[in-house]
């Protein structure tokens, strides 16, 4: 079992334009959320090619911050409230189906579809807005990540008490690549490009209102020691570097445009549209040997 | 109906079997009293951890012919996610992982990037910020 | 997992001894018992330092640190108050409050520590070595020497029993 991070955060929304019905609803609780203050425990499972995962996670939220704490004792905390419009990718429609009851709490029941796929399933708690329960699904109908908490105790700050956020601010970088990392991935549009991780890394974010991924690029391969023992996935006949943590993929290779590195918390299938979308791994000496073996 | 018990503080604590943990996750969505239980031992567990750690007194060291500079223990080792403050960040040599051929960065690096940058983002599916590997 | 394995009884001590403390403290309430307790803890590990053959680290300190406990109790005569383990005389430990000179600290713990003396000892220790040392299920059974499914059990009906006493 994996030990990872989970921090159960939600967007702060202000509907761009006129968003009416289910949309709006779910802004709503998603807003009233945010200034929600309760502890409790949460627990996360993901299918991964890899596997299943699971983790429980103590978790809290007061003031602004979330903190979690999984059971190695790692304590990681993040801030909730987020600036910015949101506007719902037009491939996407909010279905409301009405409330129920999840650890005898009256919760709403939100369908995100992608067209006739069910994507993603929200129970939002009516009294705080909390979102208690969610449940992503792939392309083909599986299962992805779900994420349910266990115990709820709302008005209780428990490990969010005294927790004193500073925020860095992305600095804009001034010029980049416009073609290795282009305005709009596999129906995603760029929302903002930054200083990556070092200097000579710029990184662009990618959302479409539901999901969301950062791709690194830089002249140079982006090495990351971590995924060093990492599997080698085949993604539509070319070989990469690839490692889940629980929802989260990351993502490495290089191409002709330099080096890449995508990580997001994104369902099997876009992980595999946005790769599509993207300069493909080079052969290099890796992609050699990789090609004499398969 | 067969309850939980003690399988309740082993799946806390991160200490269940896959099996045991399916039959936790399944059994707490229907059943009160186990839910109300879980409840319980999450208060206990909460009150524990929030004892304040103790100093040794520096006699004790002085007693045994020890030098009483201690390693210094991290007292709330937060690690943020999607916000940094310098003091409690990791430190990363930077100027060692890069060679002529790669730049080197750390997940932790990149996971701190993506979520930052998560600060603007207008997108509601639950974020699973990852850090893993950060830690050991 | 590789074992990272303190090389000199200086690392040992370094690096263990707040938390030998912080264990003794929280298993007697009273800080002179507990610097006792982790004086003779550090030095029997000094002596067993050279004999130590590759394992549990944890399991093997906290092995230790329980004996010296065990011994300490029975040669103060002490009587605690509830179930000791079953190899020593069950008597009972007066639970001594803590002196007026502690650290301020100490009080925010005030109740919880109270709640905690209050438990048999088995569930104490199991409780202090889960929740406050950060043992795993595993490094409790070896350093208690009972089956993990018996530190399951011991570990819950403590963490129950303090819930009930701090309702």
């Amino acid at each position: 079992m994996r030990r990872v991070a989970v921090v159960g955060v939600t967007a702060v929304l202000v509907i761009a334009g006129a968003a009416a019905g289910a949309a709006a609803q779910v802004a709503e609780l998603v807003e009233q959320g945010e200034q929600a203050r309760y502890s409790g425990e949460q627990t996360v499972v993901c299918n991964t090619p890899d596997g299943q995962t699971s983790e429980v996670f103590e978790v809290a939220q007061a003031d602004g911050v979330v903190v979690s704490r999984d059971s190695g004792g790692v304590v990681r905390a993040a801030a909730v409230t987020r600036t910015g419009g949101w506007s719902l990718g037009g491939k996407y429609e909010v279905r409301d189906r009405g409330e129920e009851l999840f650890l005898q709490r009256p919760v709403a029941v939100v369908e995100i579809m992608e067209g006739d796929l069910l994507r993603l399933r929200l129970r939002f708690d009516v009294e705080t807005g909390v979102l208690l329960a969610s449940d992503v699904f792939n392309g083909d109908g599986s299962p992805y990540c779900s994420t349910r908490f266990v115990v709820f105790l709302p008005g209780a700050a428990g490990l969010a008490a005294n927790v004193d956020p500073e925020l860095l601010d992305l600095s804009p970088v001034g010029s980049f690549n416009e073609s290795a990392l282009p305005e709009a991935i596999a129906g995603f549009d760029r929302i903002s490009v930054g200083q990556g991780p070092r200097e000579e890394i710029v990184s662009a974010y990618y959302g479409d209102g539901i999901f969301s991924f950062t791709v690194l690029n830089a002249e140079r391969v982006i090495d990351i020691p971590e995924l060093a023992e990492a599997p080698t996935a085949d993604i539509e006949g070319h070989a990469y570097r690839r490692q889940f943590s629980l929802s989260t993929v990351v993502v490495e290779w290089s191409s002709d445009r330099g080096g890449y590195v995508l990580i997001g918390d994104i369902p099997l299938d876009v992980q595999s549209q946005v790769l599509r979308a993207l300069p493909t791994p080079q052969q290099g000496f890796f992609d050699r040997l990789w090609s004499l073996f398969n | 109906m067969i309850h939980l018990g003690e399988l309740i503080s082993a799946y806390l604590d991160g200490e269940t079997s896959s099996e045991e943990t399916a039959r936790v996750i399944s059994h707490i969505e229907t059943c009160d009293r186990c839910r109300n239980e879980m409840s319980d031992v999450h208060a206990a567990r909460g009150a524990l951890r929030s004892l304040p750690v103790l100093e040794v007194p520096e006699v004790l060291f002085e007693n045994l012919g020890l030098s009483t500079t201690v390693v210094p223990m991290r007292r709330r080792p937060v690690t943020w996610i999607a916000a940094a403050a310098a003091a409690i960040l990791i430190a990363v040599t930077s100027a060692s992982l890069a060679t002529p051929d790669a730049i080197g960065v750390t997940l932790y690096d990149v996971s701190l990037n993506h979520g930052q940058q998560q600060l603007s983002d207008p997108g509601i599916a639950p974020k699973l910020a990852i850090l893993s590997g950060a830690e050991q | 997992m590789p074992e990272h394995v303190p090389l000199t009884w200086e690392e040992v001590a370094q690096t263990h001894g707040r938390k030998i403390y912080n264990f003794a403290y929280r298993l007697t309430g009273n800080p002179d018992d507990a610097s006792d307790l982790a004086q003779e803890v550090l030095l029997r590990v000094r002596r067993g330092l050279d004999s130590y053959s590759p394992g549990s680290f944890e399991g093997w300190l906290w092995r230790i640190t329980r004996n010296a406990f065990i011994d300490d109790v029975r040669r103060k005569k002490r009587r605690p108050t509830t179930s000791l383990p079953d190899d020593i005389d069950r008597s009972t430990l007066a639970s001594t409050p803590a002196p007026d000179d502690v650290l301020a600290s100490i009080r925010l713990g005030d109740d919880v520590q109270k709640a905690l003396l209050a438990l048999p000892y088995d569930f104490r220790e199991s409780v202090v070595m889960c929740d406050l040392i950060g043992l795993s299920y595993d490094e409790i059974a070896l350093a208690t020497e009972v089956p993990v499914g018996t530190v399951r059990s011991r570990i819950h009906r403590g963490r129950r029993m303090l819930r009930e006493a701090l309702k």
